[in-house]
């Protein structure tokens, strides 16, 4: 009997956990200072790299360390598109398309590397990323070395809660479009067949599966959120330079995939939540040394906790289902 | 002319140590098929072990023996307790275990030695001034120290016990077990000659790039592209790799793209090997089994 | 005097589920045992069970009187065992020499190994010829005999092989048969012999088991094993 009790409770919490959230990413504008909201736009940029990454990774088997790197891509988009007169939304749209493309044109060759070739491929174009940002030619779009100041999209007229606000519920609609759209991938055929190429990709081929297309796919839409959200976090800080780029992005990104929780869309938001707020406690325990005690956090979840915060967070509910 | 000849003498010096990196990435690519992405980070720690040495006032020679020892101990110990235990075939496990490694040394070494830029000794500095060639004392010296090392490292895989195991390791692990070799203690004893050769290449290149945390990440980057273009399984390979990249980067550096575009052609030798020829110059066929 | 090997009550799993039950077998010091069984009977997890490399065994495996329990692979060879896998596993890459010195790796008395692979080239004398070459350019049956030469050159008490005829020509096989005849009466090593080729088995060795999906179901002296039609038919196909 308690067996089947406890689907029930994780459902039940599952929706008050839904409309909890919902309703205060809904009301949080009004409910926190601006410093705050800031801080909850970050986030929400997080989720989105972290949604696409966790269809790469957790669904997808194949591990990037190089989404900083389409971050910038997404970031510099932006900035081009504008400075050559693009509207806000077709900009957008442009950055969308842009990082597909190049997540697929990447993908495309990236579908003969596995694992560990993948990584170091990855691995390189991180490392790359800024000198490519900082070349002369490009300057009068980049700024160079120096950096480039973003302006925030104008709220429209009607819309009477400022600048910082408008573009915080652009940021929780595109969060919500890549959930859905993760969902919808990860549902029906294209889902059993990216379950089944991570489990075993001749099998999958042998069994009809077009493995090129999928893996391809599942590059390019990982890496245009990535995009999507490295504009995002760009804007709203008003500001780049190639520094914002280096590999330690890419890191960051993988840390909070890997502590979130592989394999699961929340392990994307408490991902997110992890490389938000718990930075603030690291400085605390190491005040120059943030980065080993992130690292130490990571190779602590790879040992004791493989699932991350969300596969902790599950068998934890299901123990509360049954008693 | 001339120009063109230093360019490819600098090159050459650059390269070696591009090649030292290379080669203790493949001995512990060939025993464990896993590429160490933290080779460099460990590296610029031993660099900074010797430097703290040098500062105690250890005579140069000195100290470089002791970070050779602590290297080849740290890196066994490393293999011990985070990589031995993480073995399950998963890449992101691997992966992750490396970049969580890569933080913790760096920020160790931040932590411990601080982030700014220190000067490093050089024992040529004022040796081989009277040649007639346009290296710097040290880039002589270093060339010296690492065909040495790499001499070294030959002539102990080649002839003794202790290196034919570590071969046959890397050929068939079973069989070595049977015929009484332990693995284990090979793929220890690996990861600390990985982490030893790794440090000559860090002492070496410190004197030219000063030292700080993030010193090795671009030599790293074409220690990588120098593993992969040699074949990964190659250790001859990625040396002659290493050197060949270490000239290409100075003349495309001098001659083609300048030098803010170095880094991005590590990347596409990376890139185009592993899409073109993923066997790289002188690596084996892998045939992977369903 | 106690046995080579002694094998009691052997148990063990890959994990869910038993592949071996209760196995009793002893290899006397000095003799040939054959352990017979059609493919998947479990003739090889069987000896991994013995090196201590499935995931789950219970049961006593003793060496010449001492246990193997919770020993790692490479120390139970090192308790006086030559093994002879089945596919052979040579180190290909590395030449016909470095293969029979890394048989040798256990052993102190570097000096007396050269001596020994000069008396292995008496019983091989092929693997001279070949001395410089790598063990992946040899024939099927070359292989097959460095990799018993690398096994004796350990000089082991106990030489197991597994599956020596495996993808041999018949000639090839007799002559490698004859040989091991040979190192056995000669060396006075000990042989357990692992095949599916029943008829030349029953002929070298003095006792037989019999195994059928990870049992032991017949045992007894190699001559009593071999006329015994119904074992012939419903075990071994012949």
């Amino acid at each position: 009997m308690t067996g089947t009790r406890s689907p029930q409770i994780s459902s039940v919490l599952k929706k008050v956990l839904i409309l909890c959230v919902g309703g205060f990413l809904v009301a949080a504008p009004f409910l926190v200072e601006s410093f705050a909201l800031f801080e909850l736009t970050t986030v929400l940029c997080y989720v989105t790299v972290l949604i696409g990454m966790n269809l790469l990774t957790g669904y997808g088997g194949q591990v990037s360390l190089g989404h900083g790197a389409f971050a910038a891509l997404g970031a510099y988009s932006y900035i081009v598109l504008i400075t050559l007169g693009v509207p806000f939304w077709p900009a957008l749209i442009g950055i969308g398309v842009i990082c597909f493309i190049a997540g697929f044109a990447f993908g495309f060759p990236a579908l003969r590397l596995s694992g560990h070739h993948l990584a170091l491929a990855t691995f390189a174009l991180a490392v790359a990323t800024p000198q490519f940002i900082k070349i002369k030619a490009f300057e009068p779009w980049t700024g160079g070395s120096n950096g480039s100041f973003i302006p925030l999209p104008e709220a429209p007229a009607w819309f009477a809660y400022g600048d910082e606000a408008w573009f915080y519920y652009i940021c929780v609609g595109f969060t919500l479009l890549s959930l859905i759209v993760a969902v919808n991938i990860l549902r029906g055929r294209s889902g059993t067949a990216i379950r089944a190429i991570k489990d075993n990709p001749t099998a999958a081929a042998a069994m009809g599966i077009d493995v090129a297309r999928y893996k391809t796919l599942v590059f390019g839409v990982s890496t245009t959120m990535a995009g999507l959200a490295g504009a995002g976090m760009s804007i709203q800080t008003q500001y780049v330079s190639p520094e914002s780029f280096t590999l330690v992005l890419s890191i960051i990104f993988l840390v909070g995939l890997v502590v979130g929780g592989i394999g699961s869309l929340w392990g994307a938001v408490l991902g997110a939540l992890f490389l938000q707020y718990v930075p603030y406690y690291t400085e605390q325990v190491s005040e120059v040394a943030p980065a080993a005690v992130f690292g130490a956090l990571l190779l602590l979840t790879i040992f004791f906790m493989p699932r991350g915060l969300a596969g902790a967070a599950a068998s934890a509910t299901r123990r509360l289902g049954r008693k | 002319m001339d120009a063109f000849i230093f360019q490819i003498m600098t090159g050459f010096a650059t390269g070696s140590i591009y090649a030292s990196v290379a080669l203790a990435l493949v001995i512990i690519f060939r025993s464990t098929h896993e590429l160490n992405l933290a080779q460099g980070e460990m590296a610029m720690f031993s660099t900074f072990v010797a430097w703290q040495l040098i500062e105690f006032n250890v005579p140069y020679w000195g100290a470089f023996a002791i970070t050779l020892v602590f290297s080849f101990f740290a890196g066994m110990l490393i293999e011990r307790i985070l990589v031995r235990p993480a073995q399950n075939g998963n890449p992101l496990t691997a992966v992750a275990i490396f970049v969580g490694l890569m933080l913790i040394i760096n920020g160790m070494a931040g932590w411990i030695f601080g982030f700014t830029m220190r000067d490093f000794p050089s024992p040529f500095e004022n040796l081989f001034t009277g040649l007639p060639v346009a290296l710097s004392g040290h880039e002589i010296g270093m060339l010296a120290v690492v065909f040495t090392m790499l001499l070294l490292i030959f002539l102990f895989f080649r002839f003794t016990p202790l290196g034919l195991a570590l071969r046959a390791v890397a050929v068939n692990p079973e069989s070595c077990r049977l015929v009484g070799i332990s693995v284990n203690r090979m793929l220890a004893i690996g990861w600390g000659l990985a982490a030893m050769i790794g440090s000559v290449a860090g002492m070496m290149a410190a004197p030219i790039l000063f030292l700080d945390p993030h010193m090795m990440a671009f030599i790293m980057t074409y220690g990588l592209a120098a593993a992969v273009l040699g074949g990964l399984d190659s250790p001859l390979g990625a040396i002659i790799a290493g050197l060949l990249l270490g000239v290409m980067e100075n003349l495309a550096g001098a001659y083609v793209v300048g030098p803010e575009l170095k880094l991005p052609l590590a990347l596409l030798v990376i890139f185009s090997v592993l899409v073109f020829r993923p066997r790289g110059l002188m690596g084996h066929v892998v045939i992977k089994r369903v | 005097m106690s046995a080579a090997l002694e094998v009691s009550d052997l148990s063990g799993s890959y994990g869910q589920g038993n592949v071996l039950y209760n196995m009793n077998f002893t290899v006397e010091q000095g003799g040939i045992t054959a352990l017979l069984g059609a493919n998947g009977a479990g003739k090889t997890t069987t000896l991994r069970a013995i090196y201590n490399l499935l995931p789950q065994r219970t049961g006593d495996v003793r060496l010449f009187g001492s246990s193997t329990e919770r020993k790692p692979a490479e120390a139970v060879a090192r308790m006086g065992v030559g093994h002879v896998p089945d596919g052979r596993g040579t180190f290909d890459s590395l030449t016909v020499e470095e293969n029979l010195i890394l048989g040798a790796y256990g052993r102190r008395d570097k000096s007396a190994v050269r001596d020994d692979m000069k008396r292995m080239f008496g019983y091989f004398p092929r693997l001279q010829e070949r001395f410089t070459q790598q063990a992946g350019t040899l024939s099927g049956g070359e292989q097959q005999m460095l990799a018993i030469a690398r096994a004796l050159i350990g000089r082991p008490k106990l030489l197991i092989l597994d599956e020596p005829s495996f993808g041999l020509a018949p000639v090839v096989v007799q002559e490698i048969f004859s040989i091991i005849r040979l190192i056995n009466t000669q060396e006075g090593v000990a042989v357990l012999l692992v095949e599916q080729n029943a008829g030349m088995a029953f002929a070298l060795a003095d006792q037989a088991f019999v195994m059928e999906t990870g049992r032991i179901v017949v045992s007894g002296k190699s001559a009593d094993v071999a006329a015994n039609e119904e074992v012939r038919r419903a075990y071994l196909g012949i």
